[in-house]
């Protein structure tokens, strides 16, 4: 069953008179358990197209539906729950809360959730060791090394155990042994959880993990790569 | 969680949140002190009125219309049978008879035209002069006198110095006597120090060769909004002894309607104080919460409600608010309360309204309550409005529109 479907989306910006058409009528489905990269040179879409499928923004036209519920539909306490419980975010610059340490970053959505305290910890540890920072979970963001901020996201993203995942270039601010670790961690929590992962990148070292790759061009979509 | 994340937040940015707490810190002194002179303002004009002129006036009738201020025409004779009288009224909690003249005092070559009052020995009025005491006190036998500091310095007298009092009596004629200083007083007031000086009343009425007599009779309620149904009362007993009765707003009236003028004007300084208040501490708070829309942002992407944000940039609007009001408070309260001891010298524009020179500012419970409040309060509802334009944002918008 499809986790997402996404059916000739549109979004245009208005920038005072001109409009910029950022997608032009996008269509493709993310099924359950996908490891899926959006790619594409920078300006094509990529970002306003995570953004409208993880209910950050909405489209001009056409329809997201998130497991057959159209999200246009939302409230925006709808919208806010579906973040929070059904889907995870992990950012090109991680922002992580720089106030809280990884423990804390992580266990933050279960707050929000309203999850009792003793399942909160059970379920922070069990991510941070699943991203292998059982000895950081005392740190601050800004004591850690991108990578590991990076690790600190996944875990957060995952700790609601969402069914889809979205990354907006989460190695974008890595270098590249670091980034295909990030991956090649994403892949791993894909196999082991079943979760589904979309994310966008522009590097052909980091596309090639992905299962499937939609190819995005000028607001389109180009071409589909992969088992899909 | 929230309120955590929002002191963490606030320790995390360290210099953001002194210059919040320092913005709503002043504001609240400047509240507190603005509030503590308009109390010791107002306690020192009521003062003024109610220790020294009483509630409740009488003279003879046609005394209002006299031409020379000290006139000895208009004498109360026999004024024992009055006091009496006005002391049977359960209303009255003191009536005591004053008698003022003028005269001319001399030391020496020296000399200076001053208004004597001849007064009971145990008088509650005066009370400038009673508390202001250098030396001595006030007359308690017929041959003592009491000066002021400065006039002591003008004539050359000092304490248990002779000094003679000249005037003209109820005859015309030039009598003097000579007393002895017994009591050197400063009160503050320049007009009044060197204007003023005391004796017995029955010294006064010797001096003055009016027998037993008196100018006038001043009554203490039990409440000075008593005034105007007392007088309505003892006007028809008052009209048969040839007597007229004056209430405090009577005699008063110009002061009055000046002060209410200067309430209002103070009314407006103080909104002031408060709209500049509001506005600084508004703008520090739209800072702090703007300088962090991207954190925001990310926070609303994971789920965060848009209620629960606009509960976190309160909890942290509180948290300032209650800090900073406190340390305002408390430097409020130390500064103000520095300020009473030593005084504001306010020279004679003070006197000209019926004040004295220098204005101590007075500290209430309830100002302290209220500038705290207010601080509080301003702090809220910036958060508020804070709160209201973040949470209005979208979530693309807060990341800083990247497509």
């Amino acid at each position: 069953m499809a986790v997402l479907e996404v059916e000739n989306v549109h979004k245009v910006y208005s920038l005072g008179k001109t409009e910029l058409e950022a997608l032009k009528g996008v269509s493709f489905t993310i099924e359950r358990g996908d490891f899926m990269s959006i790619v594409g040179p920078s300006g094509c879409g990529k970002t306003t197209l995570l953004n409208i499928i993880g209910c950050i923004d909405k489209p001009t036209s056409g329809k997201v539906l998130f497991e057959g519920n159209d999200v246009a539909t939302y409230s925006d306490n709808q919208e806010a729950d579906t973040r929070l419980s059904r889907m995870g975010f992990v950012f090109q610059s991680f922002n992580l809360i720089p106030v809280l340490s990884v423990s804390e970053n992580v266990e933050f959505p279960l707050i929000l959730r309203g999850v009792e305290k003793k399942k909160r910890r059970g379920r922070v540890k069990e991510l941070v060791d699943a991203v292998g920072l059982s000895r950081y979970s005392a740190h601050k963001p800004d004591e850690l090394s991108g990578g590991q901020r990076q690790r600190v996201a996944i875990a957060r993203a995952l700790v609601n155990e969402p069914e889809l995942v979205i990354a907006d270039e989460p190695t974008a601010n890595l270098d590249s042994e670091t980034g295909a670790m990030i991956v090649d961690l994403m892949g791993t929590l894909n196999q082991e959880q079943g979760v589904s992962f979309v994310f966008s990148t522009h590097n052909p070292e980091i596309m090639k993990y992905a299962h499937r790759i939609i190819h995005l061009k000028d607001g389109l979509v180009d071409r589909v790569e992969g088992d899909g | 969680m929230f309120f955590k994340l929002a002191a963490l937040n606030l320790r995390k940015h360290l210099k953001r949140t002194l210059l919040v707490l320092f913005a709503i810190a002043i504001s609240v002194l400047v509240m507190v002190f603005v509030e503590g002179l308009m109390t010791g303002l107002q306690q020192s004009f009521f003062q003024s009125i109610f220790q020294d002129s009483g509630h409740v006036q009488l003279h003879k009738t046609g005394w209002e219309d006299r031409l020379d201020p000290y006139s000895l025409d208009y004498t109360i004779s026999n004024p024992d049978a009055d006091l009496s009288r006005l002391r049977k009224d359960p209303r009255v909690t003191d009536a005591e008879q004053i008698l003022p003249f003028g005269a001319l005092v001399l030391h020496g070559d020296k000399n200076m035209p001053m208004g004597g009052y001849g007064i009971q020995p145990d008088t509650t009025y005066f009370t400038r002069a009673r508390e202001g005491m250098l030396q001595g006190h006030l007359p308690q036998s017929d041959n003592q006198i009491a000066i002021s500091k400065r006039t002591g310095e003008l004539l050359g007298v000092s304490y248990r110095d002779p000094l003679v009092v000249l005037v003209q009596d109820s005859t015309g004629s030039a009598f003097y006597y000579e007393y002895t200083v017994a009591g050197v007083f400063a009160t503050g007031s320049n007009q009044f120090d060197t204007g003023t000086f005391f004796i017995t009343h029955s010294a006064a009425e010797d001096l003055l060769y009016i027998g037993n007599a008196t100018i006038e009779i001043r009554v203490k309620l039990q409440d000075p909004t008593m005034a105007d149904a007392f007088q309505k009362d003892m006007s028809d007993w008052a009209a048969g002894q040839d007597l007229e009765i004056k209430t405090w707003k009577q005699i008063h009236g110009s002061f009055i309607v000046m002060f209410e003028f200067f309430d209002i004007f103070m009314i407006f300084i103080d909104l002031l104080v408060v709209i500049v208040t509001a506005t600084v501490i508004t703008n520090a708070i739209l800072m702090n919460v703007f300088e962090r829309t991207a954190e925001f942002g990310t926070l609303r992407a994971i789920g965060l409600k848009k209620r629960q944000q606009f509960g976190m940039i309160i909890s942290e609007g509180v948290i300032q608010g209650v800090l900073g009001s406190f340390i305002g408070l408390l430097a409020g309260v130390g500064f103000t309360l520095y300020v009473a001891s030593v005084g504001i010298d306010m020279g004679g524009v003070a006197e000209s309204v019926g004040l004295s020179s220098t204005i101590y500012p007075a500290l209430t419970v309830t100002n302290g309550v209220r500038s705290f409040g207010a601080g509080v309060l301003i702090s809220i509802v910036g958060s508020l409005y804070a709160s209201m334009v973040s949470t209005r944002m979208r979530i693309v918008d807060m990341f800083g529109g990247e497509h």
